[in-house]
């Protein structure tokens, strides 16, 4: 990262002022802070960087978790930063690595989002974290306030508006940083805590076979504790352009949500990765008649290793 | 006469910007009207070297975009429009020099210009080739210092408008006399003691300066070169009526270079390590009493250096 002088092509080939993504921001703030730094009406820059064919509403849909309607490599371009910058942004590598599924969308993530924030975050750096569209984060964990998803004025708060200016209500014009600061409610953050703990463990360990160890056990502690808390499958069925279609079960939101309602940690998934020959059992019970047991090494194995990231 | 042994190789021109007395004398205007914040009207005949001067000027006015949204660019330096066309055409050559802009309509494209202008803390505005501004366009160029020097912004900036003259007329100058008001507003702001100025070429002194910095620029093609003997006969021939028909007594940049170029190409192709007589006399002799002769082509290029092989 170095400044651009006058002489150097990039001059010409990038914005007048350049932003750069903050540790944990979300694509949509960046987006914005770019509008606002360069004095331009919400939505200008996801207006240029926006695929052919694409239609800015979708943003305001908050496809930006995983912004397949943006030119991410365009828009690293126009501000001078690495791509992988502006990937950071969003889900897109997380995902792409959990799910080992180039054709992402959002509908992995969760399969509905609202847009809120939070007014101190904006206050302090115009930030939109990356973390407050996990499904189900209600409060942000750096302030500790609720996060806010209508205006003083009853609007609920879009994204984009080609005629107000960013950061503030389409609507009244109140900048998001004004928007009323409500304590959270400790229990329900104690929540949050946890599941922004086990989106972090999907985040950095995830894989495929993990993904698939985590509906196991999932479903393994259904049949175990013989009650369904949570629908595996839901009516809530989203059918995808394309012909695919994405069950909310096998979004990551959900599961994680059903981890934390069964009292499931990281380890636990992390202890049924594998294609191990039993199913309802756990495996601290099992008892196996072989004197050097191939399953209990490998389960010891695991333990260690586990014991070893978390004492990174 | 010395025979060149590096002779073999092809002949290189060197493009270096030379810091003429013109181009002190040129820039020492340029520089003042950004440190006074003063108006004027620079003249200077075609070929003296005016925007490779502003090139240089502009190289080290310390702009730069730094990657954490601040820009900073002290002079702005644009080519007037050709053709005419409405203010819209200044205006989008003005922005163009911030960089990329999304597509936004006129009315937001001249808001946004005063921000962004006061925003990168433009000091000086230097308009080339200023005799193609038509009257839309000098009245843009008001309208725009006018905004920037009122509140909120009340940042004055100086204006340099350089143009090309022949003669002892001094375009714009008759523009700026009509008595509409308009015009007496922008002849007031135009310098009190240098409103319109006429930067000189060489003198026969300037001349031999430059021809000793040649010397040096081309040394390692021509070993033994003694431009500087040369001086005399130079100023002589680019002072012909033909190359000076003002009578000026001044020797532009552009005739000098090209003389000097092609009567070092043309000995250095005879194999010799300093410029020679006949070559320097033919090429002044082409410059100004066979300027106009037609050259007929009759003989084949030269073959490509390249072998080229049919395509089967």
């Amino acid at each position: 990262m170095h400044d651009i002088h006058i002489s150097d092509l990039a001059w010409r080939t990038t914005f007048p002022h350049l932003v750069a993504p903050l540790p944990n921001e979300w694509i949509a703030g960046v987006l914005l802070r770019c509008d606002e730094r360069n004095f331009w009406g919400s939505g200008t820059t996801l207006g240029y960087i926006l695929r052919p064919g694409s239609k800015q509403s979708a943003m305001n849909e908050l496809s930006t978790i995983v912004p397949t309607v943006i030119d991410l490599e365009m828009l690293a371009q126009l501000l001078s930063v690495p791509v992988s910058r502006i990937v950071a942004t969003t889900y897109l590598a997380e995902l792409a690595r959990l799910y080992g599924d180039e054709h992402l969308h959002t509908k992995l993530l969760s399969s509905s989002c609202t847009l809120h924030v939070c007014p101190v975050c904006i206050a302090e750096e115009r930030k939109l974290s990356r973390l407050l569209t996990l499904p189900r984060i209600m409060h942000c964990p750096d302030h500790q306030l609720a996060l806010v998803s209508s205006c003083s004025c009853g609007a609920t708060l879009r994204l984009f508006h080609r005629k107000s200016r960013p950061f503030t209500c389409y609507k009244c014009g109140l900048d998001w940083k004004n928007l009323p600061n409500s304590p959270g409610d400790p229990a329900r953050m104690e929540t949050e805590q946890q599941l922004l703990s086990i989106y972090h463990f999907f985040w950095t360990h995830g894989t495929p076979e993990l993904l698939a160890s985590a509906l196991r056990l999932i479903y393994d502690s259904v049949v175990e504790k013989g009650e369904i808390r949570t629908a595996l499958l839901s009516a809530d069925t989203h059918a995808i352009s394309d012909g695919r279609s994405y069950q909310i079960a096998t979004s990551l939101g959900y599961l994680v949500h059903a981890l934390w309602q069964f009292d499931l940690s990281p380890r636990d998934v992390m202890a049924y990765e594998g294609s191990l020959p039993w199913r309802s059992i756990k495996w601290l019970t099992f008892q196996c008649p072989q004197p050097t047991c191939p399953y209990v090494t490998m389960i010891r194995e695991r333990t260690r290793l586990l014991d070893q990231i978390e004492d990174q | 006469m010395m025979t060149n042994s590096g002779a073999c190789s092809p002949f290189v021109v060197r493009d270096y910007f030379l810091e003429t007395a013109f181009e002190l004398r040129f820039q020492g205007l340029l520089r003042s009207a950004w440190q006074n914040r003063t108006w004027h009207v620079i003249a200077a005949l075609p070929g003296s070297g005016k925007s490779l001067g502003i090139a240089d000027l502009l190289q080290q006015s310390n702009s730069y975009k730094h990657t954490r949204g601040v820009t900073h660019m002290p002079v702005l330096a644009i080519r007037a429009p050709k053709n005419g066309g409405k203010d819209s055409a200044l205006g989008m050559a003005i922005s163009a020099e911030f960089g990329v802009l999304p597509p936004m309509s006129w009315s937001m494209r001249r808001s946004w210009l005063i921000q962004a202008m006061a925003d990168v803390q433009t000091e000086c505005l230097i308009i080339d080739d200023a005799q193609d501004l038509n009257l839309v366009h000098l009245a843009f160029l008001k309208e725009l210092t006018d905004n920037l020097a009122a509140p909120p912004h009340t940042r004055q900036i100086g204006l340099c408008l350089v143009t090309a003259h022949s003669g002892k007329v001094i375009p714009l100058k008759e523009v700026f006399s009509q008595p509409d008001i308009l015009w007496r507003q922008f002849r007031r702001r135009l310098d009190t003691e240098r409103p319109f100025c006429l930067v000189q070429g060489h003198t026969e002194e300037e001349v031999r300066s430059i021809l000793i910095a040649f010397e040096d620029i081309y040394r390692s093609q021509f070993p033994d070169l003694q431009f500087g003997r040369w001086t005399k006969p130079i100023f002589t021939w680019l002072t012909h009526a033909t190359l000076d028909p003002d009578g000026s007594k001044r020797v532009t940049m552009d005739h000098l270079t090209r003389l000097v170029t092609s009567s070092l190409r043309q000995s250095y192709e005879q194999g010799a390590t300093d410029v020679t007589a006949q070559s320097l006399t033919a090429i002044a002799e082409l410059m100004t009493l066979r300027r106009d002769e037609i050259v007929a082509i009759e003989s084949l290029p030269a073959p490509l250096p390249i072998s080229v092989q049919e395509v089967r």
